[in-house]
């Protein structure tokens, strides 16, 4: 038989081979699917998250895996500054503010058995206060000075000093069973007392998490979805994928606009909320290092130097909001005028740097952290333009914790940051020991501001102290915000996100509702 | 031929040992309390004490030799530790993930093989149109990157089709259909960046081979030409072949990370970049403990079949 023979029929086998092997791929159970409703009318939510489940205490922006598993003492409104019941029933303040007791609700229990009482709360505030711990919420605990078990429901919490951002701040964090605090697979095995619970027979550590309802919750008609899948997807692509291919149902996308385009395109509900703010901490206001820093002429030149719309696009492809505001629209903070206030004019910017003496500038030397390099050209060009000049300092690679350990330690007179313009923002970088204020600035203004915030009685009077709070940082120039860095959501057609957020990093899970 | 496989066991074993020590020892560099804070989550305002006790406590402060000896220990009796992180069992991590990784080497080996197979014989033996797809393939291949093919295998399968999952996995116990469909696009564009390369070797083993006396002799002998092709040709042109194929095994063990964030595949790759990150000594070390085996297993297969199909190859 003649070689070519040979070989056709190799190619013949082969290709039958071929062609059954697709066979089989085609038919097999293939693409979409995940997510949606079951069988028998139950509902299941899938969520792509970018990374594994942490352990409470430890990582601030994981309120939508939290929700899941754990009940906090009081719970956040979204929306507001406020606090509703969730573990605590009420709650009631001293005369002079310091002496904080709760309720505690009855009847209800942790994942493994034991009782959620006034032990167990108070357990978790200590834990949660002692920075040897690993909690990350630590400093928002500070005015804490000790805590009492009055009786098996009800818990006393002393403070140092009146404090407004202890309830939506430091006690508003998921509740623990205390036999779990030290288990080292606590993040992946979550022992809380949440509207659900983890099916192990769903789950594979690491890859995907299946909550399912926890039987007799307490409020579970606040929740729609009777099964929860967390499905841990670490790439942005993968993510869209995913979600237009029907496998998860709603995911934090990042910000692209070509896969935000082709999601809404695609049908997809694409939901931005406020999130985040880039910009320079102006950090030397009492002119140690950099006089011209003490002058609030300078820090309002620097304000109006910043060509803050081309500055969005150039630099984040139109991705960001433009700003001038550490705080979020949505908040009582925010100065509604503030756009007014630092217009783009360099002529009024060399006006003023020359009124406070320095027509002539000064340098400095500014460091960018993480992705805030990409603004440093930039900045060095329009601070450059009134005299400023600016040596830019790579801090791409640098640690974000050895980053804000340098702020501290060896404070730069002005520093590029990104944070978030939720309330602990105020906590970190506003009060003079906040680990954010390396330069420890205060003024008599802000400390009667923080005070009127700490003793308000009422929601008007609370957000009329936020609002002064607001106006004093802008007025004072404290920053210099170039944008803000919304945070996009998808969700597949069927699946509500709510339209605002107050004060998280993401929607709440009872809020996220089957579309009506 | 059993002397020569203990010989290239024993090759094997060293190897192992070096390489789990000096990895043992480069997990090290950034120093013991920097991995001690990066278990306590890396805090902002964690105090120096608070890291000298968890290192003490998880034993990071005794010497290297000593630590690395109770890790060779723990590995004789089959038990690798537990993570630094979340005190998980570093077989039970390996168990979730290696099947993934290994899904994905065995399926683009085998497509690899058989592509390979049918381009390089095609090309040696028919020449012309074949020849040519296998010299554009070559260059295709070399030019297009593989993660690109793989976003637009996902993009038009995966989304568009939705014939197969975009991403994910779905293990071979649960599904035999879908842990195929699951692994088939990363297995395809694997395949097709290795395809040129063992195509192209075993085309130009071949065209050596067939040009040989004995192989006009064979025929002569009245030998039909399939034998003379499948039982004599083909075994003296596979040892360049199996060389090259064993290469990009491990090559493609080593690359399988970007396949498995492209595709969400829960992987031994996106184990070893985490816990590297974390510096989570334990599970760093089972990753190097599977990667080593597997590239130490593949080379001695090779030796041993190249042994088996040539014989000059034991002498050495």
């Amino acid at each position: 038989m003649h070689t070519r023979q040979i070989v056709t029929r190799v190619f013949i086998r082969l290709g039958i081979a071929a062609i059954t092997a697709a066979s089989v791929v085609a038919c097999s159970s293939g693409g979409g699917g995940g997510g949606g409703s079951s069988s028998s009318g139950s509902k299941t939510l899938t969520i792509g998250i970018w990374s594994d489940l942490s352990k409470p205490y430890q990582n601030g922006s994981a309120a939508l895996t939290y929700d899941a598993f754990y009940d906090p003492l009081v719970h956040k409104t979204a929306g507001t500054y406020d606090v509703t019941p969730a573990l605590a029933t009420s709650w009631s303040y001293n005369s002079t503010r310091t002496v904080l007791t709760f309720n505690i609700r009855k009847g209800v229990t942790f994942s493994d058995g034991t009782p959620v009482n006034a032990q167990a709360i108070k357990e978790n505030i200590d834990w949660g206060r002692n920075p040897k711990s690993g909690s990350l919420v630590a400093p928002w605990m500070a005015p804490i000075t000790s805590v009492v078990v009055k009786s098996p429901y009800v818990v006393q919490v002393n403070l140092s000093g009146p404090d407004a951002l202890l309830l939506p701040l430091g006690l508003s964090q998921p509740i623990v069973s205390p036999a779990a605090f030290n288990r080292s697979n606590l993040a992946q095995d979550p022992d809380g007392s949440g509207p659900y619970v983890l099916d192990k027979s769903g789950t594979t550590p690491g890859v995907q998490y299946t909550a399912v309802r926890r039987n007799g919750y307490w409020d579970a008609s606040a929740y729609s979805y009777d099964t929860i899948v967390y499905k841990v997807i670490s790439a942005p692509t993968a993510m869209v994928n995913a979600l237009r291919s029907g496998q998860i149902n709603v995911a934090w996308i990042y910000q692209d606009a070509a896969a935000v385009g082709s999601l809404q395109q695609a049908g997809y509900n694409v939901t931005e909320y406020e999130s985040g703010w880039n910009g320079l901490m102006l950090g030397d206001i009492a002119g140690k290092q950099i006089p011209a820093l003490a002058s609030l002429k300078v820090r309002q030149a620097i304000n109006m130097a910043l060509d803050r719309p081309a500055i969005v696009k150039a630099v984040e492809d139109g991705q960001a909001v433009p700003s001038d505001q550490t705080f979020a629209p949505s908040s009582p903070a925010y100065q509604a005028n503030g756009s007014q206030l630092y217009p783009y004019d360099v002529t009024q910017a060399k006006k003023l740097m020359a009124e406070a003496g320095y027509a002539n500038g000064f340098s400095v030397t500014i460091p960018f952290f993480g992705s805030g390099y990409q603004y440093a050209p930039v900045i060095v060009q329009e601070l450059g333009a009134i005299g400023i000049k600016v040596t830019a300092k790579d801090d791409t690679t640098t640690e974000l914790n050895q980053y804000i350990s340098d702020m501290n330690t060896h404070p730069y007179p002005i520093v590029f940051f990104e944070d978030d313009p939720y309330l602990h923002f105020i906590t970190d970088a506003l009060v003079p020991d906040g680990f954010l204020n390396g330069w420890h600035r205060t003024s008599p203004a802000l400390t009667s501001v923080m005070h009127q915030i700490d003793v308000a009685n009422t929601p008007a009077a609370l957000n009329s102290a936020y609002s002064q709070l607001g106006s004093f940082v802008l007025d004072n120039a404290w920053f210099a915000v170039i944008d803000g860095a919304p945070t996009i959501f998808a969700s597949a057609p069927g699946i509500q996100l709510p339209p605002k957020l107050g004060d998280d990093a993401g929607p709440e899970l009872s809020l996220i509702q089957p579309a009506k | 031929m059993a002397w020569y496989v203990a010989r290239r066991v024993a090759t094997g074993v060293a190897t192992f040992i070096a390489v789990t020590a000096i990895s043992f020892a480069l997990i090290f560099v950034p120093g013991a309390l920097t991995i001690a804070r990066e278990v306590l989550g890396n805090p902002t305002y964690i105090t120096p004490q608070a890291i000298q006790a968890e290192a003490q406590s998880l034993g990071l402060l005794r010497p290297l030799p000593v630590q690395y000896a109770d890790w060779l220990r723990g590995l004789f009796t089959g038990n690798l530790g537990r993570s630094l992180q979340n005190g998980q069992s570093v077989n039970s991590i390996l168990a979730i993930h290696v099947p993934v990784t290994l899904s994905l080497v065995i399926v683009s080996l085998l497509l690899t093989v058989a592509l390979s197979l049918l381009l390089g014989l095609g090309a040696a033996m028919r020449g012309g149109l074949i020849d040519r797809a296998l010299q554009l393939l070559s260059v295709g291949t070399l030019a297009i990157p593989s993660y690109w093919l793989a976003l637009i295998l996902a993009t038009v399968f995966g989304v568009t089709l939705r014939l197969v999952p975009a991403t994910g996995y779905i293990p071979i116990t649960v599904s035999f259909g879908g842990w195929l469909s699951s692994i088939i696009l990363p297995s395809i564009a694997i395949a097709v960046a290795n395809v040129a390369a063992v195509g192209q070797q075993l085309r130009g083993a071949m065209l050596d081979v067939l040009r040989q006396d004995y192989i006009r002799t064979l025929r002569s002998r009245g030998i039909s030409r399939r034998a003379v092709v499948l039982r004599h040709a083909l075994r003296n042109a596979a040892a360049p072949g199996l060389t090259v194929l064993s290469l990009q095994v491990i090559y493609t063990l080593g690359g399988t990370v970007i396949m498995e964030r492209i595709f969400a595949l829960p992987g031994v790759g996106t184990v070893a970049v985490n816990s590297g990150a974390q510096g989570d000594v334990p599970v760093v070390l089972g990753v190097v403990t599977f990667m080593t085996v597997v590239v130490v297993a593949v080379n001695i297969m090779v030796d041993i079949i190249n042994g088996w199909l040539s014989p000059k190859a034991r002498i050495r």
